[in-house]
């Protein structure tokens, strides 16, 4: 085949421009790369392998983080997702994304704290993973710490470190832990200064615009007060 | 120049008023403003969520239009005996495949100006706080589309049927993305005409890893914008050029 003074030149100056980019185009791969070595137990399944081999991680964890919101969210309407299946989408997501801290949050907290629940192991590998990929994040600490104090009986250490993540980061799902906290804490001592604190995050959370929370936290307000929405 | 240019703005003509093409266009605006139904169901990252799967959703369609209308242009029109008009005229092989692949790169090129400008107005309207990285995706989805545009014409130059070019560009876009694991599987067979080839395809094909910034887990990465644009150039000329070769020699 015949190649051509035109097609030559034109071959030359593309081989040199691809040539010349190579090693930054390299190096941005590199970067890219370097946050994907995740050693996540049981997070590795044939979905998620694929998943990064067809570069679509991010899309696929933020899918599987809907899930998980709509499994959660099934218990308002009284169907439990088994908490094998919870944890499994977490693991899957951080195998997906580490770097998600939404996950660590929710599925750790559901599964340390909801009633039908009360899964700690599991809870707490979840809070590690994340402390793990992110140690500088201001409240993983404070919910994992939460848990524990909670897994242990201890209301009002769980409490001070709830409260400090609610007092600048907005989450129905805490809030709405901590109003269930001072309720129970206000049943047993029957003090009403604990009624009062439950009562300020329910108010909170009535105003939440997730529906699910903001809807519970109404019917505690209309229980406690004379709440007219 | 003046006749590629005219087969250019012919082929971006042909295309948009094509059915099918329609057809997509109008299905992935509609996925678009479903992918917003997304929002209210995920807590805490609302907008990352309609981020990471509107971009995916917008690169997966314009594939599609972009390896239809890549490696189907030629045979349809051979078919449509349209090829015979233009070549009969004073415009030569190369510069009907340059036309040509200009031609649907530029479709392309405004259809991710289209979507992603519904994406982004959807994104700020939820107050989302869109970083240089999110704008930047686009841009590198183009030339990866550019790319993946440009070797689909070349399949189609080589190739005897519409299916085998479809199959051998989808092939080398999967191929593309997993370019870094290709030393490690040559690695795994050892030595032969298997560690060969996935030498062989490690060094020739595209490196659409770091051109996949979409999928990159933290927006803080070193990108390197110029070095991309200059690789992407540099390997749709080559491809072209070869294309162009292999048409020269190609009897009708």
């Amino acid at each position: 085949m015949r190649v051509g003074v035109k097609n030559a030149i034109a071959i030359g100056i593309a081989a040199i421009m691809i040539a010349f980019s190579c090693g930054n185009v390299n190096k941005q791969a590199e970067s890219m790369r370097s946050l994907e070595a995740v050693n996540v137990s049981n997070g590795d399944t044939l979905e998620t392998a694929l998943a990064r081999f067809l570069g679509i991680k991010v899309a696929a964890c933020d899918i599987l983080w809907v899930k998980q919101t709509l499994d959660i969210g099934g218990m308002s309407q009284g169907v439990v997702t088994p908490a094998s299946v919870i944890y499994a989408n977490s693991r899957q997501m951080s195998f997906l994304n580490p770097y998600f801290v939404g996950n660590y949050y929710f599925s750790g907290t559901i599964l340390g704290m909801v009633d039908v629940y009360k899964e700690f192991d599991m809870a707490s590998q979840i809070f590690q993973t994340g402390i793990e990929y992110l140690p500088t994040d201001p409240y993983l600490k404070n919910y994992f710490g939460g848990v524990i104090a909670y897994s242990q009986g201890n209301d009002a250490q769980a409490l001070s470190s709830f409260e400090t993540v609610a007092l600048k980061y907005h989450d129905p799902t805490l809030i709405n832990i901590i109003g269930f906290l001072y309720e129970n804490k206000y049943k047993q001592t029957g003090n009403s200064a604990y009624l009062n604190q439950a009562i300020y995050y329910w108010k909170e959370n009535a105003l939440s615009s997730n529906s699910y929370y903001s809807e519970k936290a109404i019917e505690k307000l209309k229980q406690y007060t004379n709440y007219q929405g | 120049m003046r006749q590629t240019w005219a087969i250019l703005k012919f082929t971006l003509k042909e295309n948009i008023s094509n059915k099918v093409f329609k057809g997509f266009i109008a299905f992935t605006i509609l996925i678009l403003l479903g992918i917003v139904v997304f929002k209210s169901l995920a807590l805490y990252s609302q907008n990352d969520v309609v981020i990471g799967i509107g971009q995916l959703a917008i690169e997966f369609f314009l594939l599609l239009i972009a390896i239809f209308a890549s490696s189907t242009q030629y045979f349809k029109d051979k078919k449509e005996k349209s090829i015979y008009l233009i070549l009969t005229k004073p415009v030569s092989k190369t510069q009907y495949i340059w036309g040509k692949t200009l031609g649907i790169i530029a479709l392309i090129g405004i259809d991710i100006i289209i979507m992603g400008g519904i994406l982004t107005v959807i994104l700020l309207l939820g107050k989302a706080n869109l970083t240089a990285t999110y704008y930047l995706a686009y841009l590198y989805m183009f030339y990866k589309l550019a790319i993946i545009i440009a070797i689909g014409v070349l399949f189609s130059v080589i190739s005897d049927s519409m299916i085998t070019s479809n199959i051998f560009t989808i092939l080398v876009y999967i191929l593309a993305y997993g370019v870094y694991e290709l030393p490690l599987l040559a690695k795994q067979v050892g030595g032969g005409a298997l560690n060969w080839l996935f030498m062989t395809l490690y060094y020739i094909l595209p490196n659409y890893y770091s051109l996949t910034i979409r999928d990159a887990l933290l927006p803080q990465i070193s990108l390197h914008v110029l070095s991309t644009t200059l690789y992407s150039v540099g390997y749709c000329v080559i491809i072209m050029v070869i294309a162009s070769m292999i048409f020269q020699r190609k009897e009708l």
